[in-house]
């Protein structure tokens, strides 16, 4: 039976495309991208202007066009598959086009297919980087094509082809183009004089970019030639590592080791030229191929060992911490407030974003004082409130939805400027400052969002929802959420209210904030601060609670300890017994320790870990003095 | 080659066909205006003002909009969508000829029913005066902490293109800011460049330099500046800025700790100030009068608490000073906000010396995020002022002259309370400002989805034509440390400097 290696081959790269296909989907999820980067893509002529002002700017354009859809997992796990599969597809055509069948094409498509997906890894991978790679190909291919049927015309033509490119996918795919080009010429045409061009297109490359940078566009050179672009925002600051140069590498280092080999065989074929009047293939003894010669051996071997370097650089590259991080954030984004509560428990190592959005799921289910201390509150009151003095921002939107959740309008829509500022193409942040302008009845304003909103193709039905509020005001009005949120929104005019200044005010807009009123006294229990718990504590009764949740009856039992005496609103029946039990017991282990708090800590956090009283000895940061150097907030 | 020319010749009479819409004879009218956005109803418009396009905002299937200053000069647009957008060059030519009289704008609206409605005419007026024909401003988001993309921007406003004059993605997002022009002229030119390659950069007729204006002897570098009319000296500021959040309407405040007032010598490269403008008040906005022998500014109380420094007022001041002799007169007040109630900002004086424009708001001087921030006129022969009739509810603030000093244009958030567009008005010799008007642009509903603000709006007689590349060489170079003036008093200054005040 006649055994076709392409068929092999092409089945080969089907199971390597469903693998990437899978990993995508699975394990790397474009849907984090996409929640992580805040995409937006909006139609029109102005949002197409940005780009268009700057090298580069083009390929930006259609990467923020494909990526708009990994909001979609699915899709955009196939569109990231589709276009490092392309890239691969280009290659092998051009690997073709002058070295024939070579039986390492297969691993020509496969790293650079592998690289086109790990790339990914990182989640503020900008993914502009891959589409202005495609295009670096897609114009290697032209060239490769104009050279095999005029070399001399495809010398006329390269310089349109690398000024085009340079405008359309800034400099590195200029050079990854130039470097391609100028080794299939060389390949292509076999006379010694060819070997010129290579220094003739990367100087014509460098010429064309400093041309650029010197007189035409506003950027700084390094935005020129880098692979991705350094700018603003801080929290998607993306570093080049040793993937994405291979990514970019990769392509001319395959040619050049072609050229080689190819020059190689070529000597070698001299060397073993067939005797004349045997030129017939018919008449051809048929020669016994060793095993290791074989097709199906060698691109077996080929993928075993693209799957284990796969595998370990998958593993290697892939940040899944920083992965469950943001699937905190777009949990909390979903409002799946159960969910992230149960996926938090994954989560081993302290951090600050997870902290902050535990207690504000917590307070969403209604049992942030129940539940306080069932994350370590390491920060104190910071993991209640975001730092603002660390001006981190990332930090903007998470802060601008917590002020909106409590209610204080002014503040949350501070923040969602800030990050607008950032990130102005988020659709998240829009609808924020929709929902901020409805609730303070600011109709125009609502409508004028919505419309730039209602450019972006995934907002229409939300848009479409929320338009009719702006046309119709009682369906504002009759919106529970808004409602509530007008209920509570402070309308009194004050200068640099702090954070506690700020939930004092909500209370006394609206004692009904519950929200706000969890949030008070948790900032008094983890700031320690006992009279002005005791004091708000007395409008406890307003909510008509049946127990007294348990972080409020841990510090209630500290502080009758320490005044020997029950706050006139408190009854005995107030705090439950078993609280003033434990209470007791948690003291006796202590003196059974002689107060050596540090030998007693094992022993205390087995048993009290989750309450007030071990916070109080081991996590409070005016007892770790963490605060100080702001390390875990960063 | 036949088959293609007949359906070319098809698809041209099409065209005309489509193009030529016969007059329509058959209407109703309706006894009201149209309501149209933005509002360009009840003005007078510079003759070489861009076209005004605008959206009709009445319901329909069709409009037409007759634009007229008589039979024989006349535009119309006919359109599907209630977007109405002009010819430039049909537009310019109507103004042209039409200089001085009366421009009216007929709207008609085809109903569901096919019938036509005819609103009243739309009567504008065409001034004989041209304004300066560009703008130059910066493009900033509506965030108080942090910054993005920044750029300085000049329009041309007798037609829809903007160019950059420079943008800080060319020197690594570093903050550009408060650009000045000397008596509107495009050759001369400083910007401020703040935390990265921070610098003030002085352009004039073609020549770059690059400046610290920071001295030891002064409290920061140059903040707010003026032109003196002579294009050798700039007045600044020096200010120390904290910024306050509000929960209010006033959802930002500015407010100084200290200022004072320099003058910075741009041949010499020297800074000078006198006791008499750097005391423990806060002195600032400085502002040269057209014939450069006086120097308007505003000052407040020495600052004791937080609450004083925010709630503070701004007398008007003015001082004499002789940029050929370094000397300084003494200092008069003008308008003392005792007597006014209000804090002064921004005095402006118009290029005749006849009036003087400035801001009036509750308290301070960043009158910007104050919605009760009016502008007021003082005319400087009489000593009267009043406030101006151009005023809406919301911030009415930063006000520049045109060239002749007619025309001038303000910053307001009068359209919907958040976003800072460019006004124009004309000013007549008497006082009187017309019906002011937004800047126009090509797209009429753009103002609906623009989500940046204008700001620091300058007239200015022409383009800037040094490129934004040389701009930005300049800012990526080392600044030249200004000197100090050596009349200037150190030892006051040091004393003034490190007191408790300060």
């Amino acid at each position: 039976m006649k055994f076709k290696i392409f068929n092999l081959s092409g089945w080969y790269i089907l199971l390597i495309l469903l693998s990437g296909w899978f990993v995508t989907s699975s394990v790397i999820q474009p849907l984090l991208h996409f929640s992580f980067q805040q995409t937006g893509f909006y139609s029109g002529w102005e949002f197409l202007g940005n780009y268009s002002s700057y090298p580069g700017g083009i390929a930006d354009y259609l990467a923020g066009f494909i990526s708009q859809f990994f909001a979609f997992n699915t899709l955009g796990s196939f569109l990231i598959v589709a276009v490092a599969s392309l890239q691969g597809f280009i290659a092998l055509n051009i690997l073709k086009r002058f070295s024939g069948e070579l039986k390492f094409r297969f691993t020509a498509f496969a790293l650079i297919f592998l690289f086109g997906i790990l790339v990914l890894c990182d989640y503020r991978y900008p993914y502009y980087a891959s589409i202005r790679l495609l295009l670096a190909f897609l114009f290697t291919w032209r060239f490769s094509v104009i050279n095999f049927r005029s070399p001399k015309a495809s010398l006329m033509a390269w310089p349109v082809l690398a000024v085009l490119l340079f405008y359309l996918a800034s400099g590195s795919s200029l050079f990854v183009f130039a470097l391609s080009s100028a080794i299939i010429a060389v390949v292509q045409n076999k006379q010694r004089i060819w070997l010129s061009v290579i220094p003739i297109f990367l100087a014509v490359s460098a010429l064309i970019l400093y041309t650029g940078y010197k007189f035409l566009f506003q950027i700084t050179l390094k935005n020129l030639y880098g692979i991705t672009m350094v700018k603003p925002p801080e929290q998607l600051a993306y570093t080049p590592g040793i993937l994405i140069y291979a990514y970019y590498a990769v392509f001319p280092l395959i040619l050049l080791i072609v050229w080689i080999y190819l020059r190689f065989r070529r000597t070698e074929t001299v060397l073993e030229a067939a005797p004349a009047g045997k030129s017939k293939k018919s008449e051809m003894p048929v020669a016994k191929i060793r095993f290791y010669k074989k097709d199906l051996f060698s691109v077996s071997i080929q993928l075993i060992v693209f799957g284990l370097l796969g595998y370990f650089l998958l593993n290697k590259y892939h940040d899944t911490a920083k992965k469950k991080l943001i699937t905190i954030e777009y949990l909390a984004e979903n409002e799946q407030w159960a969910d992230l509560l149960k996926y938090s428990k994954t989560i081993d190592k302290y951090d600050f974003r997870v902290n902050f959005q535990v207690n504000r799921a917590h307070a969403h289910l209604g049992d942030l004082s129940e539940h306080l201390f069932s994350y370590p509150q390491l920060l104190g009151v910071s993991g209640l409130f975001i730092d603002p003095t660390t001006m981190l921002g990332s930090s903007f939107v998470p802060t601008s939805d917590l002020y909106f959740d409590l209610g204080f309008m002014g503040e949350s829509q501070r923040w969602a400027f800030e990050a607008e500022t950032l990130l102005p193409n988020s659709p998240r942040i829009l609808k924020r400052l929709v929902m901020i302008n409805l609730v303070k009845r600011k109709y125009q304003l609502a409508g004028q969002f919505l419309k730039v909103l209602d450019k972006n193709l995934l907002c229409r039905d939300w848009v479409s929802k929320y338009s009719k509020y702006v046309s119709d005001t009682t369906l504002a009005a009759s919106d529970q959420l808004i409602a509530e949120k007008r209920r509570f929104s402070p309308r009194t005019e004050l200068y640099n209210v702090g954070t506690l200044q700020g939930l004092k005010l909500l209370l006394e807009t609206n004692l009904d904030n519950r929200m706000a009123y969890d949030y008070l006294l948790s900032f008094f229990i983890l700031d320690t601060q006992f009279p002005e718990f005791i004091e708000y504590l007395k409008y406890y009764s307003h909510f008509n609670l049946k127990k007294m949740p348990r972080s409020w009856e841990e510090t209630l039992a500290i502080y009758i300890m320490k005044t020997k005496a029950f706050p006139s609103f408190v009854t005995q029946e107030t705090i439950s017994k078993n609280c003033l039990q434990q209470f007791t017991e948690f003291n006796k282990v202590v003196r059974s320790y002689k107060n050596d708090l540090p030998a007693a800590q094992s022993i205390l956090h087995r048993d009290y870990g989750e309450t007030f009283w071990y916070y109080l000895l081991y996590l409070n940061p005016k007892v770790t003095n963490v605060l100080k150097t702001k390390t875990d907030v960063r | 080659m036949i088959k293609k020319s007949i359906y070319l010749f098809a698809a041209l009479i099409l065209i005309t066909l489509n193009s030529c819409h016969s007059k329509i004879e058959n209407f109703t009218e309706v006894s009201r205006l149209p309501a149209i956005f933005p509002d360009y109803t009840g003005i007078l418009i510079p003759s070489n003002m861009a076209p005004l396009n605008f959206t009709v905002q009445e319901p329909g299937t069709e409009y037409e909009v007759r634009i007229h200053t008589g039979e024989d000069n006349q535009m119309v647009v006919r359109s599907k969508s209630p977007s109405i957008q002009m010819g430039i060059d049909s537009w310019h030519k109507l103004l042209k000829k039409g200089m001085g009289e009366k421009l009216f704008v007929d709207v008609f609206v085809r109903q569901n029913d096919g019938n036509w409605q005819k609103f009243q005419p739309i009567t504008n007026e065409i001034s004989k005066e041209g304004i300066d024909n560009h703008l130059a401003y910066r493009l900033i988001n509506t965030a108080y902490g942090v910054w993005n993309n920044l750029g300085i921007y000049q329009r041309n406003l007798e037609n829809f293109d903007q160019k950059p004059i420079l943008e800080n993605k060319s020197f690594e997002y570093g903050c550009l800011n408060c650009h000045s022009f000397r008596h509107n002229d495009p050759n001369s030119m400083m910007i401020h460049i703040r935390a990265i390659h921070g610098g003030t950069i002085i352009i004039q007729d073609g020549k770059l330099r690059k400046i610290d204006t920071k001295n030891k002897y002064t409290l920061s570098a140059g903040t707010y500046p003026c032109w003196h009319p002579d294009g050798k000296h700039i007045a600044y500021s020096v200010n120390k800025i904290n910024w306050h959040f509000g929960t209010g309407e006033t959802r930002m405040e500015v407010s100084d700790e200290f200022s004072d007032i320099v003058v910075y010598d741009i041949e010499k490269n020297t800074l000078t100030t006198s006791p008499k403008v750097s005391t423990a008040s806060r002195e600032n906005l400085p502002n040269w009068s057209p014939d450069g022998k006086f120097i308007y500014f505003i000052s407040a109380p020495v600052v004791t608490n937080l609450d004083d420094r925010i709630q503070g007022k701004y007398d008007l001041l003015r001082i004499a000073y002789d940029v050929n002799t370094n000397v300084w007169g003494s200092v008069d007040t003008i308008i003392s906000s005792k007597k006014i109630g209000k804090s002064i900002s921004f005095p402006k004086i118009s290029p005749n010396g006849k009036f003087l424009m400035f801001c009036t708001s509750d308290n301070g001087y960043f009158t910007i995020h104050h919605p009760q921030t009016d502008l007021n006129l003082l005319n400087l022969e009489t000593g009267e002022y009043h406030k101006m009739e151009i005023n809406s509810p919301q911030t009415d603030s930063y006000h520049c002259f045109s060239n002749a000093g007619h025309w001038f244009v303000f910053s307001s958030k009068r359209i919907d309370g958040l976003f800072t567009r460019p006004f124009f008005s004309y000013l007549d010799d008497s006082g009187k400002a017309t019906k002011p008007f937004v800047l126009p642009q090509e797209d009429p509903e753009f103002y609906n989805t623009f989500l940046k603000n204008y700001n620091i709006p300058e007239l200015i007689t022409g383009e800037v034509t040094v490129s934004p590349q040389a701009i930005r060489d300049k800012v990526l170079e080392n600044a030249i440390a200004a000197k100090l003036d050596p009349s200037v008093d150190t030892l006051y200054m040091k004393s003034h400097l490190s007191s408790p005040k300060k």
